[in-house]
C-alpha cells in the first residue's frame, strides 16, 4: 500500500489551476496522514516566488498561502536548475522552500516516490 | 485483490488522457484489478450525461460500461462545484455525496479527501493530464 506521496508541480500558477490543484491535494493527503513531499520543477517553480500578491492584481488566492499551510508538515523543494533556467535563486523564494539539485531529486523519487502525482 | 488508482486532471475531447485512463481501466479489470478513478480539475467533465460525439469515442458510453465492470468514480466537489456540477450545498448523509443530476450512474461527487483516502488502499496510482 503506498505511504508516501510526491507533489510534482511543473505549471506555473494563475495562468492554470494546476499548481493550486497539486497544493491542495498536498494539504488533504497530509489530512490523512499519509507522508508528502512537494516538488517544483520546470514553470512550476515560480509558485513559490515571495511577495505575491494576486488577489490586487488578478483576483485570485495567493498561491504562497498554501505554502505556510503545509511547510510544518511536508518538505518542499523547487528544482535548482529550473531555478537558475529562469534567473531564480533561493532569495527569491518563500523561505523555507528548499533549492534541490538533481542528484538529490532523483533520490527523492527514489525514496518518497510510490505515487507522484504531477500538476 | 490488488488497487489500482487513476487521477485525471484533463477534461474528455482536448487530449487523449480521458481514453488512456479508460483504457487502462479497462486493461485492469480485466487483469483483476479494483479501479478507481478520481477526477480533479477537468477531469470531472468526464461523467457528464449527454454527450454526443461524432469522430471521437463516447467517455460516456465508456465510463458506463466500465462502471458495470467494477470501476468506481468519485469527482472533487470543488472542481465540480466550480464547473457547475453540484446541485445543493451539503453531502447527502447516507453517502457523504454531493447532490448531482448531471452525472452517469456510479460517478459520485466528493470531498478531495477521498483521493488520499484513495490512495492509501492503492498497489499503483497513475496521474493522467497534470
Amino acid at each position: 500500500m503506498v505511504g508516501f506521496v510526491v507533489i510534482l508541480v511543473t505549471s506555473a500558477p494563475y495562468g492554470r489551476e494546476n499548481a493550486y490543484g497539486g497544493l491542495y491535494t498536498a494539504i488533504a493527503s497530509l489530512e490523512l496522514d499519509l507522508r508528502t513531499v512537494v516538488v517544483l520543477t520546470g514553470d512550476g517553480v515560480y509558485s513559490a516566488l515571495k511577495d505575491q500578491s494576486a488577489e490586487k492584481s488578478l483576483g485570485y488566492p495567493t498561491i504562497g498561502d498554501l505554502f505556510h499551510l503545509l511547510h510544518s508538515r511536508a518538505k518542499i523543494y523547487a528544482e535548482s536548475s529550473s531555478l537558475k533556467e529562469r534567473g531564480l535563486g533561493k532569495t527569491d523564494l518563500i523561505e523555507f522552500v528548499e533549492p534541490i539539485e538533481d542528484m538529490e531529486l532523483f533520490e527523492v523519487f527514489v525514496k518518497y516516490g510510490e505515487a507522484i502525482i504531477t500538476y | 485483490m490488488k488497487t489500482l488508482t487513476l487521477y485525471l486532471l484533463s477534461g474528455p475531447y482536448t487530449s487523449q488522457c480521458t481514453d488512456i485512463a479508460c483504457e487502462l481501466a479497462q486493461k485492469a479489470l480485466e487483469k483483476g484489478y479494483r479501479v478507481n478513478l478520481f477526477l480533479y480539475i477537468d477531469g470531472v467533465h468526464a461523467p457528464k450525461k449527454g454527450q454526443r460525439t461524432t469522430k471521437f469515442p463516447n467517455v460516456e458510453e465508456r465510463l458506463k460500461k466500465l462502471v458495470q465492470e467494477g470501476l468506481s468514480i468519485k469527482a472533487c466537489v470543488r472542481c465540480a462545484s466550480a464547473r457547475g456540477y453540484v446541485e445543493g450545498e451539503a453531502p447527502e448523509p447516507e453517502t457523504d455525496t454531493f447532490p448531482t443530476t448531471q452525472y452517469i450512474e456510479g460517478a459520485s461527487i466528493t470531498e478531495i479527501y477521498a483521493f488520499p483516502s484513495w490512495i492509501k488502499e492503492s498497489d499503483k496510482v497513475i496521474s493522467l493530464g497534470g
